[in-house]
Order: C-alpha cells, then sequence, then structure tokens
C-alpha cells in the first residue's frame, strides 16, 4: 500500500562534527508535489537536503526519516538514491577523469540493474540536453572540469532528467545564475514536473526559479526547525516582508 | 684587555677558519685523530659513569666504520683533525677576542648584542652572568616541577636511571656517521624533564646554557614530556655563534608522551665557517603532539631535517621552518615524519630563500607505514629565488604503504614580483626596503610562531641578510 | 647476467627511501638487436608512423630514432608490447619549430619486463608532446628525458597507469630547461590495485638562463589495494630567478566528497572504485585523437579488468 507522503521527516536531529544543526525537525512532502523551503543564511536547509540524502559527515542523532513509507534513516547513500531521492548540489564536485556522459550512464545502470544500449542512451543524453540549451560538447568533457558556474548547475539538472528521480532535492540551484541560465534551469526543472511527475523540494533564498512553477507548499526554517508552513502565497509574504514578519 | 692564549695550536685553528678553501680533506683524512685513548680520557674527565664511557667507545667504533653519506651537500671542507684536537680533554680553548673575525664583530654590533654576551657568544673567555640568569631560570621552573639541568650532573643523581633509559635510544650512532661521532664526544647540553600533567608557563630557553668551553658543538638535548603535559622550549638565538672548530654534530632527542605536547622552536645562526649537522628526532605517543619551529641562518654547510615518529594513535606533528642561504651558504634543510600509528596526520610548512650564490635546498621524507591507517599528511615549501647566482633545490619523497592515507604536496618556486615590489614603491619604500619587506613577509609562517623578541630578532636578521651586511 | 642501474634522480636523497635508482637485473649480452626505425620529416613536413613492438626471443631492444626538421610534424604511435625482456629507445631530435608527437602504449604480459626509454632534445619553439599508457601485467620501466635547449621550446607529458597484482611501475622523468621562455607541463595519473608497487620520479631542473621559464608538476594517485605501495619524489631544481615552477601530488583512496557525489546517484563505492580505476587511462585514450590507439587502449584496458 503506497503511503500518503513520498517524503516524512519525523522529529529529526542532525548533528555535524558534535554540533547540533537540526533540533527536531518535521517536513512532510506528498507525491508529486513542489515544495519551497525558505530560511535565513545558517538556519540548516543544506542540512537537511543532505540528511536526507544520508550524508555521512551529518550524523542522525534522533528521529526518522520515511520515503515511501519506508524508514530510511540508517540507509547508505547510494540505496537512497536508487530509491529515488536526488540531490542537485549548491557547489558541484570537480570529477577529473570521468565525463560527464560516463557518469550518468553509469547511474543509469546502477539503477535500472543492466546494461544501457549505447546508441539509445546517447540519444536521450542529447535530446535533453537541447532542452536545457547545453552545447553537446560537455558531454564528453570531464565532470564539471572548468565548467562555469551555470554550466555545473545545468549538469545537475540534466542528471536529474535523466535519472528521473522520484524526490529531488535543489539545493540553492539559481544561486550565481544570470538571468538566462535561471530561465533554461526552471524549464528543465518544469519539465521534470510534467514528465516524471517526481516532487521537488527547492531550497533557496532567492525566488526566481518559482517563477515558471506551480508551488504546493512553502515551509520556513529558523534555527534547525520548521516555523511556519503554508501554501505558495508563504513565499511572496516571506518575499515582501521578510523573515522578521513571522514573529 | 687581552686574555692569555692557552695554547699555541690556536694559531694554526685560526689560519685554518680564513684559509678554508685551501684546506682538502677526504674521506680517509677524517678517521685520523680520533683514538679510543682520547675518547677515554675525554669520558675520564668529564667523570662519565661506566655505562656511558662503554657506550662513548662502541659509538666511536661504529664512526670508524660508517661511511661519508653519499648524497646531499660536501662536507669536503670539514676540519676533523682540529675537531679531534678540540675535543681532547683539558681543552681550555678559549681565544682572544682579537682573533674572532671582523663580520662577526660587526654582526653583534648590527644586531645590538650586548657588550657582555658577544665573549660568549663568540667563545672567548668565562661566562659574565649567563650562569646567573641560568640559575635563576632554573630555579623558577622547578618551582614548577619541571627539571632543567645540564646533561653531564643528569647522568649522575635522581634520574641517572632515566637519562639511561633514554639516552641515544631515538638516535642511535648508527644511524649515520654523525651521530656515531656525537655518541663518541658528546659534551655538554641540557635535560628537561617535565612531570605528568604540569604545563610550563613560559618558554624555556637553551640559550643560558652556552658556555666557552664547547660552545654548544656536540651537545646533547633530551627532553621528556610525560603524559599529559606541555613546554616549549626554544633553542638558539640569532646572534652568531662562533667556533674556532669548524662542526657542530649536535643531537636532540625529543619524548612526547602520551597526550603530551611539546613545542621545540630554533633559531640557528652559526657562522660561516661551521658545519652544521644537527640530529633532531622526536618519538610521539599516542594522542601527543610535537611542534617544529625552525628558522635556519647560518653556517656554510647545514644538513637539518628535524624527524618525527608517530608512534601512538592520533599523534601529531607540525614542521614551520624558514631557511635563508646566502653568500657561501649550502644549507639542505627540511623534514621527515614517520606514520605508524593509526590516525596520525602530519603538517610541513617550509619557506626558502636563496640569496648571491646561496645554495637552499629543501628535503623531505614522508613514510606512511602499512598499519598507519587514517594517516593524513600535507606538505607545502614555497622556495624564493632572489637572484640568478643562488639555487633553490626542492628534494621531496613520500612513500605511503596503505590505501587509508590522504596525502597531499605542493611546492612552488619563484622570483619576487616585480608587481609587488612595484606596488611598495610606489607608496614610498626603496626597492631595497621593499624587497626586505616581502622577504621577511615571505619567513612570516615562522615569525608567527616565535615569541615576540624573537621574530623581532629574526626579522632584523632577516633584514641584515637582506642588506648582505653579514659575512 | 648483468645488474643495471635504471632509472636514476638526478639528485640523490636518503638511501633508506630506495628512490634514488632503480636495481634490475638484465642480461645486456643475451640481448637480440632488432631493426632500428629511422623516422624522417623533412622541413615543412608532416608524417604520420603506427609502430608495433614485440620482443623476440628472451631479450631483446630495439631503437626509434625521430627527426623532424623545421617545422615540420611528426606523430608516432608506438604500440609496445612486450613477451619476455625488452628495450625499446626512442629518441627525437625536435628541429626549429617543429612537432613531434609521441604516443606510446606500453604494455607487458606477466613475468615480462618492459624497458623503455625516451629522448628528446627540442631547437627553438620545438615542442614535444608525449603521452604514455602504462597497462598490461608485467613490471615497467620507463624513463625520459628531454632537454629544452632552444629558446621557446616545450614539453608536455601525459603518463596514465593501471597498476595491478604484483605489478612494478617505476617511472623516471627529468625535463631541463636550458633556453629562455620553455615550458613544461608534467601530468602522471593513475590508480593501484592488489599488491601493485608504483614509483614516480618527476624532475624540473631549471639551468641558470633559462629565465621566464615555467614548469609544473602533478600527479595523482589512486590507492585502491590493500598491499599497495606508491613512491612520489616531485623534484624540482632551480639556478635561475625569473622562472615559475610548481608541484602537486595527491595520494590516496576516493575521498568522501567525491564517494558520496556517487553514491548520490546510486553508484556504490565498489564501481565508482572501478570507474575512476579506468578514468586516467581512458582519459589518456580520448586524448589520443586517433580511434586505433584509442581502441587498443580501451581493449587492453577491458583485458585487464
Amino acid at each position: 500500500m503506497k503511503s500518503a507522503n513520498l517524503l516524512e521527516v519525523k522529529d529529526l536531529h542532525v548533528c555535524v562534527e558534535d554540533k547540533e544543526i537540526l533540533h527536531g525537525l518535521n517536513l512532510a512532502i506528498g507525491y508529486d508535489e513542489a515544495h519551497v523551503l525558505m530560511g535565513p543564511n545558517g538556519t540548516g536547509k543544506s542540512t537537511l537536503g543532505y540528511a536526507i540524502t544520508g550524508n555521512p559527515a551529518y550524523t542522525v542523532t534522533g528521529g526518522q526519516i520515511l520515503f515511501e513509507g519506508e524508514d530510511i534513516t540508517a540507509l547508505p547513500v547510494n540505496e537512497r538514491a536508487k530509491k529515488g531521492i536526488f540531490l542537485s548540489f549548491q557547489n558541484p564536485l570537480e570529477v577529473p577523469g570521468v565525463t560527464l556522459s560516463a557518469f550518468i550512464r553509469s547511474a543509469l545502470e546502477q539503477k535500472t540493474g543492466s546494461r544501457l544500449r549505447l546508441w539509445d542512451f546517447k540519444k536521450k543524453l542529447s535530446e535533453t540536453m537541447k532542452l536545457l540549451s547545453m552545447d553537446e560538447s560537455y558531454a564528453e568533457r570531464d565532470l564539471n572540469v572548468g565548467f562555469s558556474g551555470g554550466e555545473k548547475k545545468k549538469a545537475e539538472i540534466l542528471q536529474m532528467l535523466m535519472l528521473e528521480p522520484k524526490l529531488a532535492i535543489l539545493d540553492e540551484t539559481d544561486s550565481g545564475l544570470d538571468v538566462d541560465a535561471v530561465r533554461t534551469v526552471s524549464e528543465g526543472v518544469r519539465l521534470f514536473r510534467e514528465r516524471t511527475h517526481g516532487s521537488l523540494l527547492i531550497i533557496t533564498h532567492a525566488t526566481r526559479i518559482l517563477e515558471a512553477l506551480h508551488v504546493d507548499a512553502a515551509h520556513v526554517m529558523e534555527n534547525g526547525v520548521v516555523v511556519k508552513n503554508g501554501g505558495a502565497a508563504l513565499v511572496n509574504e516571506i518575499n515582501e516582508n521578510g523573515f522578521g514578519s513571522l514573529k | 684587555m687581552a686574555e692569555n692564549k692557552e695554547k699555541t695550536y690556536v694559531e694554526d685553528v685560526d689560519r685554518s677558519v680564513y684559509d678554508i678553501k685551501d684546506v682538502e680533506h677526504d674521506a680517509y683524512r677524517m678517521e685520523e685523530g680520533l683514538t679510543p685513548a682520547i675518547v677515554d680520557k675525554l669520558s675520564k674527565e668529564k667523570n662519565d659513569p661506566v655505562w656511558m664511557q662503554q657506550f662513548r667507545l662502541q659509538a666511536l667504533q661504529i664512526y670508524h666504520e660508517l661511511p661519508v653519506p653519499d648524497w646531499g651537500p660536501s662536507i669536503e671542507g670539514l676540519d676533523m683533525e682540529h675537531i679531534a684536537t678540540y675535543v681532547r680533554p683539558n681543552t681550555k680553548m678559549q681565544n682572544n677576542w682579537e682573533n674572532v673575525p671582523q663580520d662577526i664583530k660587526d654582526t653583534f654590533e648590527r644586531l645590538g648584542i650586548p657588550q657582555a654576551e658577544r665573549k660568549s657568544l663568540a667563545g672567548v673567555g668565562a661566562q659574565y652572568d649567563s650562569e646567573l640568569v641560568y640559575h635563576n631560570v632554573k630555579d623558577s621552573v622547578a618551582a614548577e616541577g619541571v627539571v632543567y639541568t645540564d646533561m653531564e650532573s643528569a647522568l649522575h643523581g635522581e634520574y641517572a636511571d632515566m637519562v639511561k633509559k633514554y639516552f641515544m635510544k631515538l638516535v642511535t650512532p648508527r644511524d649515520h656517521k654523525f651521530a656515531a661521532l656525537h655518541g663518541a664526544v658528546w659534551s655538554g647540553g641540557s635535560f628537561v624533564y617535565v612531570p605528568k600533567g604540569v604545563h610550563l608557563s613560559i618558554p624555556l630557553q637553551s640559550y643560558f646554557r652556552l658556555n666557552a668551553k664547547g660552545a654548544g658543538q656536540f651537545e646533547h638535548t633530551l627532553i621528556i614530556v610525560d603524559e599529559g603535559a606541555s613546554l616549549h622550549f626554544i633553542e638558539g638565538c640569532s646572534a652568531p655563534k662562533y667556533n674556532v672548530a669548524n662542526l657542530h654534530a649536535g643531537c636532540v632527542e625529543l619524548y612526547v608522551k602520551k597526550g603530551a605536547k611539546l613545542r621545540y622552536s630554533t633559531i640557528e645562526n652559526w657562522s660561516k665557517n661551521m658545519y652544521n649537522l644537527n640530529t633532531k628526532r622526536a618519538l610521539v605517543e599516542e594522542g601527543g603532539t610535537i611542534e617544529w619551529v625552525s628558522g635556519s641562518f647560518g653556517s656554510h654547510v647545514g644538513c637539518l631535517y628535524p624527524m618525527s615518529v608517530l608512534k601512538g594513535d592520533n599523534s601529531r606533528m607540525e614542521f614551520t621552518g624558514v631557511t635563508f642561504a646566502g653568500a657561501g651558504q649550502n644549507l639542505d634543510t627540511g623534514a621527515k615524519v614517520v606514520h605508524i600509528g593509526r590516525n596520525t596526520s602530519s603538517y610541513m610548512n617550509t619557506r626558502s630563500i636563496s640569496k648571491s650564490g646561496g645554495i637552499s635546498t629543501f628535503r623531505s621524507s614522508v613514510v606512511v607505514e602499512k598499519g598507519a591507517k587514517g594517516a593524513k599528511s600535507a606538505v607545502s615549501c614555497q622556495s624564493l629565488m632572489l637572484d640568478s647566482e643562488s639555487r633553490s633545490d626542492t628534494i621531496p619523497a613520500m612513500d605511503i604503504r596503505t590505501r587509508d592515507a590522504a596525502i597531499g604536496h605542493e611546492a612552488k618556486i619563484g622570483a619576487i614580483s616585480n608587481e609587488a615590489v612595484f606596488y611598495l614603491m610606489s607608496r614610498g619604500m626603496s626597492e631595497e626596503e621593499a624587497r626586505a619587506l616581502i622577504v621577511s613577509g615571505f619567513a612570516d609562517n615562522v615569525s608567527k610562531e616565535l615569541p615576540l623578541e624573537y621574530a623581532v630578532e629574526m626579522n632584523n636578521l632577516i633584514r641584515l641578510e637582506m642588506k648582505g651586511s653579514i659575512g | 647476467m648483468d645488474t643495471i642501474l635504471v632509472n636514476q634522480l638526478p639528485v640523490r636523497t636518503w638511501n633508506r627511501l630506495g628512490v634514488n635508482a632503480t636495481a634490475l637485473p638484465w642480461d645486456q649480452a643475451a640481448s637480440r638487436e632488432l631493426e632500428q626505425t629511422h623516422i624522417a620529416a623533412k622541413a615543412g613536413g608532416q608524417e604520420t608512423v603506427r609502430l608495433s613492438v614485440q620482443g623476440e626471443g628472451e631479450y631483446s631492444e630495439k631503437s626509434v630514432v625521430v627527426d623532424a626538421a623545421e617545422g615540420s610534424s611528426v606523430t608516432v604511435y608506438e604500440d609496445l608490447r612486450s613477451r619476455q625482456h625488452l628495450l625499446v629507445r626512442t629518441q627525437m631530435k625536435v628541429g626549429l619549430g617543429a612537432k613531434v608527437r609521441l604516443v606510446q602504449l606500453l604494455g607487458t604480459e606477466q613475468d615480462a619486463v618492459l624497458r623503455n626509454e625516451v629522448s628528446g632534445t627540442c631547437q627553438q619553439e620545438g615542442s614535444v608532446e608525449l603521452l604514455q599508457v602504462l597497462l598490461g601485467r608485467g613490471d615497467v620501466y620507463t624513463d625520459s628525458r628531454f632537454t629544452l635547449k632552444g629558446d621557446g621550446s616545450a614539453l608536455t607529458a601525459d603518463m596514465g597507469y593501471l597498476g595491478q597484482a604484483r605489478q612494478v611501475l617505476d617511472m623516471n622523468l627529468v625535463v631541463d630547461h636550458y633556453g629562455k621562455k620553455t615550458a613544461s607541463r608534467i601530468d602522471a595519473s593513475g590508480a593501484l590495485k592488489d599488491a601493485a608497487k608504483k614509483i614516480f620520479r618527476g624532475t624540473i631542473d631549471f639551468k641558470r638562463g633559462s629565465s621566464d621559464s615555467a614548469g609544473s608538476e602533478q600527479e595523482t594517485v589512486l590507492m585502491l589495494g590493500e598491499d599497495v605501495v606508491n613512491k612520489t619524489v616531485p623534484l624540482i631544481l632551480c639556478a635561475e630567478e625569473n622562472v615559475a615552477g610548481n608541484h602537486g601530488a595527491t595520494i590516496g583512496e576516493l575521498d568522501d566528497d567525491t564517494l558520496f557525489y556517487f553514491e548520490s546517484r546510486g553508484i556504490d563505492r565498489q564501481t565508482a572504485e572501478n570507474i575512476l580505476a579506468r578514468a586516467s587511462i581512458e582519459r589518456l585514450a580520448r586524448a589520443v585523437g586517433d580511434r586505433e590507439i584509442e581502441e587498443k587502449i580501451i581493449n587492453g584496458l577491458n583485458e585487464e579488468l
């Protein structure tokens, strides 16, 4: 039986290097929904993203993370990814020696458990790159090596579109991007929603990326917990009045 | 007022100091002069316990067996015959102030060394009141429970067994030829013992232990910091130390026990005729830390590679060094580390400067043994060439035998940036001042780790070196 | 049977480290000399040569001489497969403004030993591009020496390797900068599995008079086996003020951040390690720009793993 919620975070406590960042955080994301997570800098938004993804540097000291009703709190990173959790990194790493194409293909093969037909894969990759206005040459370039900030973010969205996760966490995906890049990335995110109907958790403190998107829910974080939940209107309220207005 | 010259051979030694280029030595001639009889007499004069006397003789044997190293700077100019003479017992190798080279005297002047200290630094005559100062320091640290005494006294009395247990077990006579020589003719030096949990509030300085006889040439320093204790020991000073016989083959053995911390700072500025072949080694137990801070300025030839053995789990080593090789100098310096325990870490940050034909070599060795899982090591060395007469060589080596290690290394070499000089000059500095300031800044990795008065001295030294006023 | 000293470090260091040189048993007398290959390109000309060398008998040696006249461009693909003991010497004379590209696929069968010696001298504005891929299961000793004699001459050297089983990969590379405005870039990357043993000595030597020159050396070693041994000796020797030299080395296993990135895409550690183990070699294979060689390399790699 499918659970009501795709993701449930219950009373989550997370520590990094002996310092507790999340102090009993609660959050629920349904199937096929776009959620926005906002909050001042340093409040733990990225930490939540890492914790859901399972980064071992972030220790869960209390609470649970449920994905499709299953407790994944102790599950290793790659298992969670195979179940359909995806994180678009704020600062994507450079991996010299491994091409963008090889990286994505390998991830897809892990997910399906079988080898992909090269021709099919290359075709799909090429089409998706076109949708994101990414030059084809990037496919054979070493992953993120020498990519500009915008290109790195596009590469993350490309991965998202190719891997088709159930839940995509976008960590400050629009930060540092120029107007055109934001438009392209937004388009990519919209496509993801349209084709895959995956859910989104968009971590942001700017909101340009949301302009083309229908937002189902918004959450505001402060000091390691969620302090307010609302609909799309909450986003506008914060934009107009700042975080102080919540008090 | 002239003091008496003790022996006529002092004149021979003087000449050899000036004529050092004319003296040719090969490996065979090095053996001459040092006989068991001499070592025996030395031992008797020092009132050595029996075990030490035997130790010296065994070390002498090893010295004769071991070859001169086939790498590193040439030590052809080493005056072994006179060293043999020098270590002869009943030597009152007192020189005459008139015989001290003028450049040394000029340096004292420029560095503002107090008159009274100049003679002791130059190996001339009796002590003035450094003995007095030494006693005061000794008493004040004793109040905190720290034992600080000279090595000879430590061989007898309360700590005799401790000394016997540790003496030349870390640096053994078998290590290399000059360690063996040291084992045979060592004289003077300090013994420090910091009991468990004691944190000495002031840095301990070896400067006060200088004396005319031997003037620290073969001194042995043995420091034991017991569990949970900490100590900052400062050796040397920026004033040039002048010796009639031109070898410094000292030895420093440091034992850092569980959870203890030792910072060992050195500014070496031996006079420009000296061969400085010092051997320093630290053994670090579980959770212990050794920090080396090292400024090498003097000597004609220097070979200095403080070595740390990270034996215990979670032990750490940090090495911060600067080497300045000027005209006529060949300074081969660096550091060595061996990772044995688990989760050990080592950091090296060195800067070297070459000027006016000086040769500076950075030489390092990072060894991570198979069982040293979780080892981390980062080495960063930067070299500055101030002209094209000089040389700067970087010779690092890493030997890693476990996959569970993260090792990083980076080195850079280059000249002073013309843009930087231009910028400083555009603010009113002369080119010379600008370059001196840049070089001082380059050496700040060390100066900021030293107590203020040493940092100031070091910067003065750099300024003098840059002006070419020394040697 | 003689014992020869190969891969000597230009400046000796502590003997205990065992990096000053390597002593190798080699029967010089028994060595059969194979026919010499002479490759010459005339002024302004172009030459592309493919060479496949396999040893003959227990010991054999081959000499390749490349003569690139002024303004010429030469590409040599050498596929060196040692069955037993093989020594291949490639000497390059690079004339004024000439370019020589040497691509070497160094392979050995189990229990075979390959000795590879490369030397090159560049005149003014001459350049050498060296690509070396070390595969196979036997031991490889490779010694490359370059002299950047003429002003503006340059060297780039890219080496990739995958060490396995009890293989010994013993490398030496020396670049002497004599001319002004000379440049060198060295990159050695690879992975070591099982109980492979690798030593890389890289020396950049700025001679007096080589002002405005630059040299950089980078090494990345991925340690994947429980019994691997890695020795890295990156030397910079300098007698000239106006130069810029740097080297960097990174040694260790798959780092946490990179591992997390792979895992976040569903790729487990083992698979990630395999991908990265192949990475340096695959990258070089692509850089060759020649389908035939690229295929040979990838096939060789697939055979290994």
